[in-house]
C-alpha cells in the first residue's frame, strides 16, 4: 500500500510525457513540393509552423488556447463527416496568403503529421481528404515510414 | 478507426465507374488495382467517385494521379514502421533542387523515347502521375523508375537517383 501511494504522489506530480510528433513521409515530400513552391518561406517556417506544430508534443486535445480556435484547429473533415481520429492544423491568409493545411493523426499517444497542401478549391480538399484517409490507414496499420521526430 | 467494407450499392457504383474509366482509356492494371483497393480504402473509394464526378478533364487527371499515388502507397509501403533518415529543413531546397535536376535528365529520356504520352502507355503509368512526378520535387518512387527503366530499356545507374523512395 505504502509503495502504491508512493508511485501515484510521484506520477501525479511529474508531468506528462510528451508527445512524439511524426513526421512521416507523406509530410516531408509536402514540405519539398511547398517549399520549392515558395508557398511559405524560411521566415514563415520558422516563426509560424513549426511553432505551431511543436505545440502538439502536449498532446490532442490540446491544453493550449490556440487549439479552440476553429480557424487554427479542428477535426478533419469530409463534406459534413468527420474523418476520426484525424484533424487539421491549419493557417488561413497566413504563409503566403493561402489557405495551408496539414493533416495529423492522433494515434497511441503520438502525432503523425502527414500531406500538407494548399486548399485552392474545394475540389483539392476532397481529393486529399480522401489522400488522408489512405494515409490514416496505413498508419494505423503500421505501414508508414518514418522521417523523423519533433 | 472503423475498418472499411464496401457495401452492395457501392460494389455496384463501383463497377459503374470501372466501365467508365474503361471508356476513358486509362489503362487495365491501373483500374483492377483501384477498383480492388476500393474495396477495403475508403480514401481510394472515395477518389474514384471523385473521377466520376468531376465535370472537366483536369480535375479527372488530379484524380486518376491521386489514386496512383494510394496504390503506389500500398504497394510500396513497408510491413511495419520504417524509419529513414532525417532531412532537415535546412536541407529542403538542396534536396529539391538535386530531384528537379534528376527529373530534367529523365524527362530528357522520356523526349527521346517518344514523349510523356508514349512512355505513359508502354510503362502502363497513368499520364497524369507521370507528368505530376515530373513536375514536381518530391522524391520518386524506386518503383515508378524501375517501371519507366523496363519499359524504355535502361540500366538501373541511368534512372535511379539517390534521393529516390
Amino acid at each position: 500500500m505504502k509503495c502504491y501511494m508512493t508511485a501515484s504522489a510521484s506520477s501525479s506530480t511529474s508531468p506528462p510525457a510528451p508527445w512524439p510528433v511524426v513526421i512521416t513521409e507523406w509530410a516531408l515530400d509536402s514540405y519539398l513540393n511547398l517549399k520549392h513552391s515558395q508557398v511559405f518561406s524560411d521566415q514563415d517556417y520558422r516563426g509560424t509552423l513549426r511553432p505551431d506544430v511543436v505545440l502538439l508534443r502536449d498532446g490532442i486535445p490540446s491544453p493550449h488556447a490556440k487549439f479552440a480556435n476553429s480557424k487554427f484547429w479542428g477535426p478533419a473533415k469530409q463534406g459534413n463527416v468527420i474523418l476520426h481520429p484525424g484533424h487539421k492544423m491549419k493557417w488561413h491568409h497566413g504563409p503566403g496568403q493561402v489557405q495551408l493545411r496539414l493533416p495529423v493523426m492522433s494515434l497511441s499517444r503520438s502525432a503523425f503529421l502527414c500531406e500538407a497542401y494548399v486548399k485552392d478549391s474545394s475540389a483539392t480538399d476532397q481529393r486529399k481528404m480522401a489522400r488522408f484517409k489512405t494515409h490514416m490507414n496505413l498508419i494505423a496499420q503500421g505501414r508508414y515510414i518514418h522521417r523523423g521526430t519533433l | 478507426m472503423i475498418p472499411f467494407k464496401t457495401t452492395s450499392g457501392q460494389v455496384v457504383k463501383l463497377a459503374s465507374i470501372v466501365v467508365e474509366m474503361k471508356r476513358a482509356g486509362l489503362d487495365d492494371n491501373f483500374i483492377a488495382a483501384a477498383f480492388e483497393l476500393a474495396h477495403t480504402d475508403q480514401g481510394v473509394f472515395d477518389l474514384m467517385d471523385l473521377w466520376q464526378g468531376a465535370t472537366d478533364g483536369s480535375n479527372r487527371d488530379d484524380v486518376v494521379a491521386d489514386i496512383q499515388e494510394s496504390i503506389d502507397d500500398y504497394r510500396d509501403a513497408p510491413p511495419s514502421p520504417l524509419k529513414k533518415p532525417y532531412v532537415n529543413f535546412d536541407k529542403l531546397d538542396d534536396v529539391a533542387r538535386e530531384v528537379m535536376a534528376k527529373k530534367a535528365k529523365l524527362r530528357d529520356l522520356i523526349d527521346r523515347h517518344g514523349g510523356v504520352s508514349a512512355v505513359a502507355q508502354k510503362s502502363g503509368i497513368p499520364q497524369p502521375s507521370l507528368s505530376r512526378m515530373l513536375n514536381s520535387p518530391s522524391m520518386p518512387r524506386r518503383s515508378t523508375l524501375y517501371r519507366i527503366a523496363n519499359a524504355l530499356d535502361l540500366p538501373e545507374h541511368e534512372i535511379v537517383t539517390e534521393r529516390s523512395r
